[in-house]
């Protein structure tokens, strides 16, 4: 709450990044409404180049307008990573907070299956898993939870470990306030903006792991909008057509920048210091 | 906890993993759809009598607890079979693949930690100057930017527009270094963030402070604080070496070099499994041991940091 | 940065990588030395895949045969025109198609020199005959061949179960015959792997092969044959589309197979390119199985044949190059009995359904069946048969059908065709031999299901294939068509395009009557000449 008061010395980087955030966040929310016949087809109208009238950035081989496909792209682009954000979130908060509360057994069987996973290629085993269980774009976000939660359950295991052994935790202890509300009431608060950091930077991870699976073809269905997807597709006519492609590259990676550079700011300004 | 109880906890730790994974991806390409008989036929008429001969062949037919028993049992004597695809024997099927992929992933290695480790240095002693900013956007960028994407730009630019590299291929050195550049980029943007919070975390210490306070020479609180932040670097080894490998699929397929990630890839897609259990495994092997290889030194040059280092790579 | 410690535990780390890198490096790798070097012109073809093997009876790939087709000899090999025309056996008869007596040629030599056996021969069939050996090319012999007699050094008998005019192509390189000498195979630990490149007596040797990169031929001195301008050909392997077109463009490879339609314009961009297409004898269709419900209703799969918008997908996703296919067969498939021009105006008359939206939603209603939802499936590798499918599902989708689009690799695909799971599906099918009756003989084997992909039982249709199949091609025209018809009728599958593909060279050297018969036929490296 403290940085609103600060926001006329915001740095222009994240001023900039926060309003091309909301921009995609309204593409991401209302699709329907800004682009609605995105997927139209038209055999037509097929490979028309950029600047054609109507047809800003040109159409692709089945008539389809490219921007608007780039714009209906944000939704696939983006829900996935913050479903895997979101899920490696709670995975990390649930089994980070158990073990590093109880110790003992738990903990070791549950840092086991975080190293586990921590010490395997993670893309890799996407790549394997995804492979076999025949791609689907969920199947990928589920395998990217199961990749990125150990690094949040390191992060949240670690944090508390170092929130108990302070003494308002021990007073609390001492007065046997149940261990539940302990953790929300007092543990939580002090590491959910580490977490949300954590969470920010997991969307931009996300959102490259992701646009790399589709680039490999086990992200998103034929036919759907998806940066990924359309880069990929894209990148046939790269020289003949290159607004797809292109679009879609920049797209990606002005996103990953953004939610990076916001990600990052809050950290710095955060200040942690838990060792 | 000795040195040596140290040791074999962490070389156990490794056989453990490698048990898992090699169980886990068994059974994932046993349940997966697909039958590589049908693929070794390809897209002709086929009779059921053939496809139960090659089954056969391969012991495909078994159930699944026999199956992996077998390989096992195999793995464990150094015979992982042969592939399903070539019908070669997996290690020389795999080794022509598997030397581009190690010159590859060697050499963005070194790329990356020889400039951004010094980078990460550098921005941490000039915190909140204008460099420390610029270098901070640099890793942005470049962790920001899908491997693939880089890529083609890179080979459309130097290969293409001015002709300082091979196009595609793995026919020496010259041809392995766009790809190694186009992987060092997030690579080294992640050890930049990774040193320059080290590096952060040395300097805001109390025995920096004390130092100072005592009068210590710079050059030898540097080298203190030096020592200190090499070990969450080491530490990160294994990780650093598990992105690579995992990124390497994608460079592999842009700059079209016959590596273990293509292997892979295709293996998975034929289900060809005695060659996807022996890549998988043994790059997790590499892995695993570089890994409890840099634990060990740290541990062994510094016992104390052991526990604390660990914790704080968590917030990458 | 005199720090002793941490410069050594970072050079510690570095060197357990230089280490790994050690062990991992492999001398294999850097074998293309360039042409500039030696006096030899180098010929280079860029090739769009991968291969693991040199070996055809492990891996069939498409390329592996142009390759092997290089390298060894068949008993028969074929023109350019896609007819059978002597290789090892010099001529050879028979008289009710069940007996066949071979002619060996004397003069045809290995590479070292040594004159081919016929002991070579009989080896080399046997090993493509066992279906462990060679489960690539078995299934072309399976239960064909009682028995093969020597009757004497230059003449060999092979006696078969039952009469088959098709056997010749069975013992010609298209089906997978590629003899070798028996004694370099025998003692060959792995045939087709970089320790033991092929052997064999075509008109070139392997001179080196690194899997998944290149292989490289040398002329040999030994064929009996007429030799080719190309001295030296090397097939480099550039998986990526993109970076295949940048090399090309960038001069590196002379030329390149398979052009992917939308990339056409681009390379016609590059100086002195010319991009040639030509009839692949391919069939694209969909394949409706009867056994599903809904499509056991005879409308239910003539509304869909109706929705198909055929040439709108040719003239869009094709950029015109394919042909509305109005039946299974191409007509350039029955090249060798009659002109082509006859084959398609015969196939024309054969039953099928254009596209006409108003007569899909009359089926559909005469079906009676409410709509529905089914999945479609196409293989990754064919991205213009997956952009087909979404036009299908857009037309389907205004009579009520939701058609779900699935992606997936090749291989799963395979395993999906014929398996009775689902309605409809996707067959693409490249006829290997020039015989008409290829496809048919598989798609219209009507005995029941298992026999056919769409899972069909009809007692006239198998009865007709039966006919053709005993019969020579000529012979079996009439009732080939009539089959043809009558399924054609029925909707059991519905033909979308007849495929062409597209090839690209560079000014450099000049390619000569391309068609979809040439990477297979004898020495086929005659057909390509260097400019200077």
């Amino acid at each position: 709450m403290k940085y609103i008061k600060k926001i006329h010395h915001l740095p222009v980087s994240i001023i900039l990044s926060g309003l091309f955030l909301i921009i995609i966040s309204l593409w991401v929310i209302i699709p329907n409404i800004i682009v609605p016949n995105a997927l139209a087809q038209n055999l037509a109208n097929s490979n028309l180049p950029a600047g054609s009238p109507g047809h800003i950035l040109g159409t692709d081989v089945l008539g389809r307008d490219v921007l608007s496909m780039l714009i209906a792209g944000s939704r696939s682009a983006l829900t996935g990573p913050i479903a895997i954000a979101s899920g490696s979130f709670i995975i990390g908060l649930l089994l980070g907070s158990i073990a590093g509360w109880y110790g003992g057994f738990i903990d070791r069987v549950i840092s086991a299956y975080a190293d586990l996973t921590l010490s395997m290629p993670s893309m890799l085993l996407a790549i394997v898993a995804a492979g076999i269980i025949g791609g689907g774009y969920w199947v990928s976000v589920a395998v990217m939870i199961i990749l990125y939660s150990p690094f949040d359950i390191r992060l949240v295991r670690s944090a508390v470990i170092v929130q108990k052994s302070k003494p308002y935790i021990e007073s609390a202890l001492i007065l046997k306030i149940k261990t539940l509300r302990i953790l929300s009431r007092h543990i939580f608060p002090n590491i959910a903006m580490l977490v949300m950091v954590n969470f920010f930077l997991n969307i931009a991870f996300g959102l490259v792991s992701m646009s790399s699976l589709s680039f490999l073809g086990l992200g998103v269905g034929p036919g759907e909008a998806d940066w990924g997807r359309l880069l990929a597709d894209g990148r046939q006519v790269l020289f003949t057509a290159p607004a797809q492609a292109v679009g879609a590259g920049i797209l990606i990676i002005l996103s990953a920048v953004a939610i990076n550079l916001i990600g990052n700011f809050a950290m710095e300004k955060g200040d942690f210091d838990e060792s | 906890m000795n040195k040596s109880t140290f040791i074999i906890k962490r070389l156990l730790a490794c056989f453990i993993t490698l048990f898992t994974l090699s169980f886990v991806i068994f059974s994932l390409l046993f349940l997966a759809p697909g039958d590589p008989a049908r693929n070794l036929v390809g897209t002709r008429r086929v009779t059921d009598e053939l496809l139960e001969q090659i089954r056969a062949q391969h012991h495909l037919d078994e159930p699944f607890l026999a199956q992996y028993s077998r390989w096992l049992r195999g793995a464990v004597n150094f015979d992982f079979g042969r592939s399903i695809r070539t019908n070669m024997d997996i290690i020389d099927h795999v080794a022509p693949h598997a030397g581009v992929t190690f010159q590859l992933v060697g050499i963005s290695l070194v790329f990356s930690i020889c400039l951004a480790v010094p980078l990460g240095i550098f921005a941490a002693k000039n915190k909140g100057k204008k460099i420390d900013r610029v270098i901070n956007i640099m890793a942005l960028v470049g962790s920001s930017a899908p491997g693939f994407a880089v890529g083609l730009i890179l080979l459309y630019f130097f290969a293409f527009r001015l002709r300082l590299f091979p196009m595609y291929g793995a026919s020496g050195i010259d041809s392995l270094i766009l790809p190694a550049i186009t992987l060092s980029i997030s690579m080294g943007a992640f050890i930049v963030k990774l040193t320059r919070q080290a590096m952060l975390n040395e300097i805001s210490s109390d025995y920096t402070v004390f130092m100072r306070a005592r009068a210590v020479l710079p050059h030898k609180i540097l080298d203190a604080q030096l020592k200190n932040a090499s070990s969450p670097i080491l530490t990160s080894t294994g990780l650093l070496l598990a992105g690579l490998f995992g990124s390497t699929v994608l460079v592999e397929t842009i700059f079209s070099i016959p590596g273990l990630g293509s292997l892979l890839t295709s293996a998975v897609t034929f289900r060809d499994v005695p060659v996807v259990q022996f890549i998988a495994l043994a790059l997790a092997v590499i892995i695993c041991l570089a890994s409890a290889f840099t634990d060990i030194i740290v541990y062994l040059l510094n016992p104390n940091v052991h526990q604390s280092s660990k914790s704080k790579q968590g917030g990458l | 940065m005199k720090n002793i410690n941490a410069i050594i535990s970072i050079t510690l780390g570095l060197m357990l990588l230089f280490l790994l890198t050690a062990c991992g490096s492999n001398d294999n790798i850097s074998v293309s030395d360039d042409a500039s070097t030696t006096a030899v012109h180098e010929l280079v073809i860029g090739i769009p895949g991968t291969m693991s093997t040199l070996d055809v009876a492990q891996e069939a790939g498409i390329v592996n045969y142009y390759i092997a087709t290089l390298v060894n000899e068949g008993l028969v090999a074929i023109s350019n025109d896609g007819r059978p025309i002597p290789a090892l056996a010099s001529s050879w008869a028979t008289d009710d198609y069940t007996a066949w007596l071979f002619n060996i040629r004397e003069d045809a030599r290995f590479s070292d020199g040594s004159y081919v056996t016929i002991e070579d021969i009989v080896w080399s069939i046997e090993r493509a005959m066992n279906p462990e050996l060679s489960p690539g090319v078995a299934i072309h012999f399976l239960d064909m061949i009682r028995s093969i007699n020597i009757v004497d050094d230059n003449t060999l008998q092979i006696i078969l179960n039952d009469a088959n005019p098709n056997f010749i192509w069975a013992v010609s390189n298209v089906a997978g015959l590629f003899v070798t000498q028996r004694a370099w195979g025998e003692a060959a630990t792995s045939i087709g792997s970089p320790g033991d490149m092929l052997f064999g007596s075509g008109p070139y040797r392997v001179i080196s092969f690194n899997p998944g990169s290149n292989v490289t031929l040398e002329a040999q001195d030994y064929y009996w044959g007429q030799s080719a301008d190309v001295q030296r050909v090397r097939f480099d392997f550039i998986t990526d589309d993109a970076a295949r077109f940048l090399a090309f463009a960038g001069g590196s490879i002379d030329f390149a197979l398979n052009i992917p339609v939308e990339q056409a314009q681009q390379w016609r961009g590059v100086d002195g390119t010319t991009v040639h297409f030509f009839s692949d004898r391919s069939y694209y269709g969909l394949t409706i199985d009867s056994t599903v419900q809904p499509f056991d209703n005879h409308h239910v799969r003539k509304a869909v044949a109706y929705a198909l918008n055929a040439q709108g997908i040719i003239d869009s996703i094709l950029d015109g190059n394919g042909q509305v296919a109005t039946a299974i067969t191409p007509p350039e498939q029955f090249a060798s009995v009659m002109d082509v021009s006859t084959a398609r105006s015969l196939l024309s008359q054969v039953t099928h359904y254009s596209f006409n939206m108003d007569r899909a939603r009359e089926e559909f209603a005469l079906s009676g069946v409410a709509p529905f939802e089914a999945a479609i499936s196409f293989p990754s590798n064919f991205p213009n048969v997956g952009r087909a499918s979404l036009v299908l599902a857009d037309a389907l989708s205004e009579l009520g059908i939701t058609l779900n689009v699935r992606e997936m690799p090749l291989e799963q695909w395979l395993g999906e065709i014929g398996s009775g799971e689902y309605g409809i599906s996707w067959m693409i099918y490249f006829a290997t031999t020039a015989n008409p009756a290829e496809i048919a003989s598989w798609l219209l084997d009507g005995t029941g299901p298992g026999y056919n992909p769409a899972n069909f039982t009809n007692e006239e249709i198998a009865g007709l294939m039966r006919g053709v199949l005993s019969v020579s091609a000529e012979e079996g025209i009439e009732d080939l068509i009539r089959a043809h018809d009558i399924a054609g009728e029925l909707a059991y599958y519905i033909p979308v395009w007849w495929g062409e593909s597209a090839v690209a060279w560079s000014g450099a050297i000049n390619v000569s009557n391309f068609n979809s018969f040439t990477m297979l036929s004898e020495n086929w490296l005659r057909n390509f000449r260097f400019n200077n």
